[in-house]
């Protein structure tokens, strides 16, 4: 265990965690450069353009808060060279504690505190890679090619079919997930169950009654998850 | 030189640097794994890799293709390339770009469009970076000091984000969800005992789900 907290914190995992970081900044410098140039080339004013930034930078303030406390929760199970590395690049918060606890279940282990294996700790590396790789390379190679398969999309299918079938997909996947949370060996675990019921009851109260309220809309993931957690740890 | 020149140009440049930044960007996300393996000298074997993968295509396939083909109107290709590298695209840097383009009254689909929304998105990321690591940072000086009963509610992380994240799906869906869920739940038991290997269990139930989904559509169309 404290091996796997060793590696999980070290340095050298700090340096090569950096390297993508390194990416980004070089991707975003470069095509806000190509933007820039190209915009005030075509005759966009500059006093527009400086308006877009300040707005962009104010709007970006409360989502990029909101992922704060999942973040805290993820360097908990990874380590925080890990969870710095994946909150920066591509896969929400959700999806990257999803990913690790799959990727922790093939090496036979468990994000649980203190049960994560050396072992499972290598395979959530290898799945949070290759599980990115796959919006990478649609969306990053793909790209070119997106705007046909945009066409196509909306001339072959119902809108209201694309909808149901990506929110079927997701309630599978979390579905599956959270009854494999709940369930195991074919008896109810109570202190998973009761958790994972705090939260979703925390989670609905939010989006429907404070629906008006925006601030606690953005939180309101992080809020649940937490009234959930610590209301087991004290009553379980 | 005009404005269709202009924009000629800087999609072709765009391109290359995408294709470009996005190479980078795989190599580096496999960088970590790469080390630990070699550090440790426990490395997945290729049919371990594979299940690996094909229980995150199972969980999360649909996705790779139906959010960047669902996004890039809005997008465009300069931002489609930053926007799959860096993430968090429909809840911070898609509001960001819209809000740009409002201020700047850039019609969607315009060249001033994409332009002004891959300017926000750019500045959307130094917000984020900024955030995510002076949280990173001051999480990580705080949690040696965490009382033990926090560090006993971390237990309980996955079923608490789980349960809230299916909440908020819920929220827009609340029928669909149930009936997922409780396909789930009865695949959790039955699969195993008609022979489905524990691997695809989740792509099995994800399919049923999506049954389950086209039937009640087709019941929503005929009524």
């Amino acid at each position: 265990m404290e091996e796997v907290k060793a590696i999980m914190n070290s340095p050298m995992l700090w340096v090569m965690s950096a390297v993508m970081i390194a990416v980004v900044v070089a991707e975003t410098v470069t095509l806000f450069k190509q933007s820039w140039d190209t915009a005030v080339e075509i005759g966009v004013p500059k006093e527009e353009l400086n308006a877009a930034v300040k707005s962009a930078m104010f709007t970006a303030i409360g989502p990029s808060l909101s992922p704060v406390i999942v973040l805290l929760a993820l360097m908990a199970i990874v380590g925080a060279p890990t969870a710095w590395m994946r909150m920066n690049d591509i896969g929400a918060a959700r999806t990257e504690i999803a990913m690790a606890g799959i990727a922790a279940g093939v090496a036979g282990s468990s994000l649980e505190v203190g049960k994560l294996t050396l072992m499972g700790f290598v395979f959530v590396l290898w799945g949070a890679a290759l599980n990115n790789m796959g919006w990478m390379i649609v969306g990053g190679f793909g790209a070119p090619l997106l705007g046909k398969g945009s066409d196509y999309l909306d001339a072959n299918f119902d809108k209201t079919w694309i909808k149901m079938f990506n929110a079927a997909a997701s309630f599978g996947l979390f579905g599956t997930l959270l009854v494999n949370n709940i369930v195991a060996k074919n008896a109810i675990k109570p202190a998973n169950a009761f958790c994972g019921a705090v939260s979703f009851v925390c989670m609905s109260i939010i989006s429907k009654v404070f629906a008006k309220q925006k601030t606690l809309q953005e939180f309101g993931l992080g809020i649940s998850m937490l009234i959930g957690m610590f209301a087991t740890a004290i009553l379980f | 030189m005009n404005q269709e020149q202009s924009m000629q140009a800087f999609k072709g440049r765009i391109t290359k640097l995408g294709l470009f930044f996005t190479t980078l960007a795989v190599v580096a996300n496999f960088v970590p794994a790469v080390y630990v393996s070699t550090a440790t000298g426990i490395f997945p074997s290729a049919g371990q890799i594979l299940q690996i993968w094909i229980a995150a295509a199972a969980a999360f396939g649909a996705g790779y293709f139906v959010q960047p083909i669902a996004y890039f109107p809005m997008l465009g290709l300069a931002g489609t390339f930053l926007c799959w590298v860096v993430g968090s695209v429909g809840d911070l840097r898609l509001p960001c770009a819209v809000m740009a383009q409002k201020i700047t009254n850039a019609e969607q689909g315009t060249p001033k469009a994409e332009l002004v929304g891959t300017i926000a998105i750019c500045c959307s990321v130094v917000v984020s970076m900024a955030m995510i690591t002076f949280f990173t940072v001051a999480g990580n000086a705080v949690m040696p000091y965490c009382p033990k009963i926090v560090l006993k509610a971390l237990g309980f992380v996955l079923p608490g984000v789980i349960g809230a994240v299916y909440a908020d799906f819920c929220s827009k869906d609340f029928k669909l969800g149930i009936i997922c869920f409780l396909i789930c739940l009865a695949g959790k038991f039955i699969f195993p005992k008609i022979g489905v290997p524990s691997a695809l269990i989740m792509l099995v139930n994800i399919i049923c789900c999506i049954l389950a989904a086209r039937a009640i559509f087709m019941t929503m169309k005929k009524a």
